[in-house]
């Protein structure tokens, strides 16, 4: 699963890409051909680049780091007209220019920044060969110093020109363009042997700019480095959500982070409604693919397995239910992640409510079932629900939920957040929280809708 | 030269032409070669491709725009290479036209050159405030036509190139340019919600003391299912696209014509029938402008592609006579 892919796919992680400010096309392009990767040692290169990057803006001022970033977006993606070289294609003079202002950018960037992290290849003989007057200003032509029979073919072309003798000047003009094709041709060879050392800068910018974005995010949100282990957990202390941290903090709330240590077996979450047991899902989720697409996590410290794939079932809108009904869209999905994974392979597979749309009779079989078969593999499952009594091996926890005796009717739904305690707890007990009725009491529905006229 | 010295007053200035051939290109060559001997600097654009020199499928047009060192152009990837000229690209723009990016060059040599540019007001605005700065004179290659949404109006000063191309009738050429003349004359609309209505790129609009209305009409083409609606929520009406004939009968032939006030971006925006639109007009209907167009002067071509022509003097004092702003005959120049 490409980083493209996992955009369309999770919409945490699309919000997440929309707010990186990535500069060039060329670093967008490099992240969103990033593979799920498994490798260990790819994912803490990723985190040091991102940290060198986050120490280097610390260290400049605003009007510094505005015109850091400026130059950045004024670097192009010149690996089509590279492409054209290599295929021993003339180049055109603005293909010509693209290069040349593409190596003089690079060599004014190397004076804000470089970094034994990010080597970049010295490009001052591609500006040589398109510099002949030695002025490096930021523009090209076939210059006259180029030939001399060029520069007196001008000459002449001007002063036919000065004398109106149109005719001549089209034929001069004509006889100048020959040369100049064939001084493009020779500084397409003298180019060439530059190619792999260009495409090497193109590498290293997109790099670049891609983990100056990645370290303004962890800026930002405060991101962190986990450690990466064989051992099978996921273990996060003080998790959250960064984009609903944000909501909440603009709302002048705080959001409440979530300890959580996932290991060998099955995970049932248990919990009341609004309780935050669907955010723990997508917060895992999220939190998977930001480590294995390298940036770092929203969580204080960690320890963190690798997982083949990931999985999930959180019924958001996020798949339309392309004409099947929610239950059969549900049920497939999660047969496809029965099939899919393999039994030698570890993945994390997320399930929100499962079997929700059906009676709670038959819908307890069904969440029994998949925690059964799903124990025979070697994954990670986190299950939510709310059906009671289910006989089947999982390590049971539940969101604590509401703080009872700090609640007052009627709630204020914007509010809801200081009287529900989001820490998962330990609980054996087999039996959901039913605190539905309470909550609607709560919320100010029409009492004869509960019963309670 | 009276002429180029009001055009040394403005930072910007469209040529635009009524017609192929009506002298815009002459004109445009004319005042490029007079500005050689002031020391200014001065860059050159159009509005999207001008399609009197550009035929846009085989690319197969000659350049006609003649400039001289040190000037400044804008024009498109695929334009560019058919230049005369010695010419060094000094930036290559993210924005692209139907002809490629944007490629912005300097004069080495005397040339000629083709033109593009962007094709609608916001990003040829952009243009010109970035050229603004270092450059003393931007001049624009303009069109009055339905075909592109950039307007002419959005430069300092305007001058308008007419002549003998339009018809071969001196009466109707008289008729044509006053009309243009007095459509560029249309007042500025300076009430509420200016800033806001700028934005709307299209649809019909009330304005009212609570605030803009959208009428929900999709196209004044549509008018005759709509005739019930347009009044709905007052007389003051906001036109984003451009006014129509049919409206424009409708709207003529209203009762409450003296309170009706129509509102269009710029003048390039009236498709109407000429006499249509002065009825409207001269009977007490109003129509304002965003975007007033500062026309300074027009230059007329006696000389009709297909052979005949008008007397100078003749063709001099038929335009002056109706039009009281500064007239020259371009084979005078």
């Amino acid at each position: 699963m490409t980083f493209q892919q996992a955009i369309n796919q999770y919409p945490s992680l699309r919000t997440l890409y929309s707010k990186m400010e990535l500069q060039t096309p060329m670093a967008r392009t490099l992240l969103l051909q990033t593979p799920l990767t498994k490798s260990r040692q790819w994912i803490e290169q990723q985190w040091q680049q991102t940290t060198e990057c986050q120490n280097h803006l610390s260290k400049l001022n605003l009007q510094t780091t505005q015109r850091f970033f400026m130059h950045l977006s004024t670097i192009h993606d010149i690996s089509g007209s590279l492409k054209l070289l290599q295929q021993n294609q003339i180049l055109d003079d603005i293909a010509l220019f693209e290069i040349k202002a593409f190596a003089l950018n690079i060599k004014k960037l190397n004076k804000d920044f470089t970094s034994p992290l990010f080597p970049m290849p010295d490009l001052q003989e591609v500006i040589n060969i398109l510099d002949p007057e030695k002025t490096e200003s930021m523009q090209f032509y076939i210059y006259s110093a180029y030939s001399q029979e060029l520069s007196q073919i001008r000459k002449e072309f001007q002063q036919a020109k000065n004398e109106e003798n149109e005719q001549k000047a089209h034929s001069l003009y004509v006889k100048s363009q020959q040369i100049e094709n064939t001084i493009r041709e020779q500084l397409g060879i003298k180019l060439f042997p530059y190619i792999p050392a260009l495409l090497n800068a193109i590498k290293t910018i997109a790099n670049i700019d891609l983990s100056f974005a990645k370290a303004k995010l962890s800026n930002h949100y405060n991101l962190q480095q986990v450690e990466i282990t064989q051992e099978r957990t996921l273990t996060y202390n003080s998790m959250f959500h960064p984009f609903v941290k944000e909501i909440l903090e603009e709302k002048k709330q705080t959001f409440q982070p979530i300890n959580i240590e996932i290991k060998e077996e099955n995970y049932l979450i248990t919990g009341a409604n609004m309780a935050g047991k669907t955010l723990i899902l997508k917060t895992l989720c999220l939190n998977q693919l930001l480590l294995q697409y390298g940036f770092k996590l929203p969580c204080q410290s960690g320890k963190v397995t690798l997982v083949e794939d990931i999985y999930t079932s959180i019924g958001d809108g996020q798949n339309e239910n392309e004409g099947i009904s929610s239950f059969a869209y549900e049920i497939l999905n999660l047969n496809n992640i029965i099939k899919n994974i393999k039994t030698d392979k570890t993945y994390l597979i997320l399930v929100d409510e499962l079997a929700r749309t059906t009676n709670p009779i038959e819908g307890k079989k069904l969440v029994e079932g998949f925690l059964k078969v799903c124990n025979q593999r070697n994954s990670f499952v986190v299950v939510t629900t709310h059906y009671s009594d289910i006989e089947a091996p999982a390590k049971r926890m539940r969101v604590k939920g509401f703080k009872h005796q700090d609640v007052q009717a009627p709630l204020d739904i914007n509010q809801i957040n200081h009287y529900i305690d989001y820490s998962l707890i330990e609980d054996n007990s087999k039996q959901v929280p039913t605190e539905a009725l309470n909550l609607c009491r709560l919320l100010g529905v029409d009492k004869d809708w509960i019963g309670e006229s | 030269m009276p002429f180029i010295e009001d055009i040394l007053k403005y930072k910007s200035i469209s040529f635009v032409g009524m017609e192929k051939n009506a002298g815009k290109t002459q004109t445009l060559n004319y005042v490029l070669s007079r500005l050689r001997t002031f020391s200014k600097t001065i860059a050159l654009t159009s509005i999207g491709v001008d399609g009197e020199t550009t035929d846009i499928v085989t690319l197969t047009s000659k350049p006609e725009i003649e400039i001289y060192p040190d000037t400044t152009f804008i024009t498109s990837q695929a334009l560019y290479p058919q230049r005369e000229i010695v010419s060094a690209i000094e930036e290559v723009s993210n924005q692209t036209t139907a002809l490629g990016r944007l490629i912005k060059a300097k004069a080495i040599t005397q040339g000629k050159i083709l033109l593009a540019g962007p094709s609608d007001t916001v990003n040829l605005k952009k243009l010109i405030e970035k050229l603004e700065k270092n450059t003393d004179l931007i001049l624009i290659d303009g069109a009055l036509s339905r075909k592109t949404f950039g307007s002419p109006s959005i430069t300092q000063a305007m001058i308008l190139s007419t002549g003998a191309s339009l018809s071969a009738s001196l009466n109707v050429v008289v008729k044509k340019t006053k009309f243009i003349y007095q459509m560029t004359q249309l007042p500025q609309y300076e009430g509420k919600h200016s800033e806001q209505l700028q934005q709307i790129e299209n649809g019909i609009y009330a304005i009212t003391d609570e605030g803009i209305i959208d009428l929900k009409i999709p196209s004044l083409m549509m008018i005759d299912k709509y005739k019930d609606k347009i009044f709905d929520s007052g007389t003051k009406l906001f036109i984003a696209g451009a006014l129509n004939d049919k409206f424009v009968q409708f709207l003529k032939i209203q009762k409450n014509i003296q309170e009706i006030e129509i509102i269009i971006k710029d003048f390039t925006k009236v498709f109407s029938n000429e006499d249509n639109t002065l009825q409207y007009l001269s009977k007490g209907g109003k129509i304002k402008v965003l975007d007033k167009a500062n026309l300074i002067a027009i230059t007329a071509n006696p000389i009709s592609p297909t052979g005949y022509h008008f007397n100078n003097e003749e063709m001099l004092e038929a335009l002056r006579r109706e039009i009281p702003i500064k007239i020259y005959n371009i084979k005078q120049l």
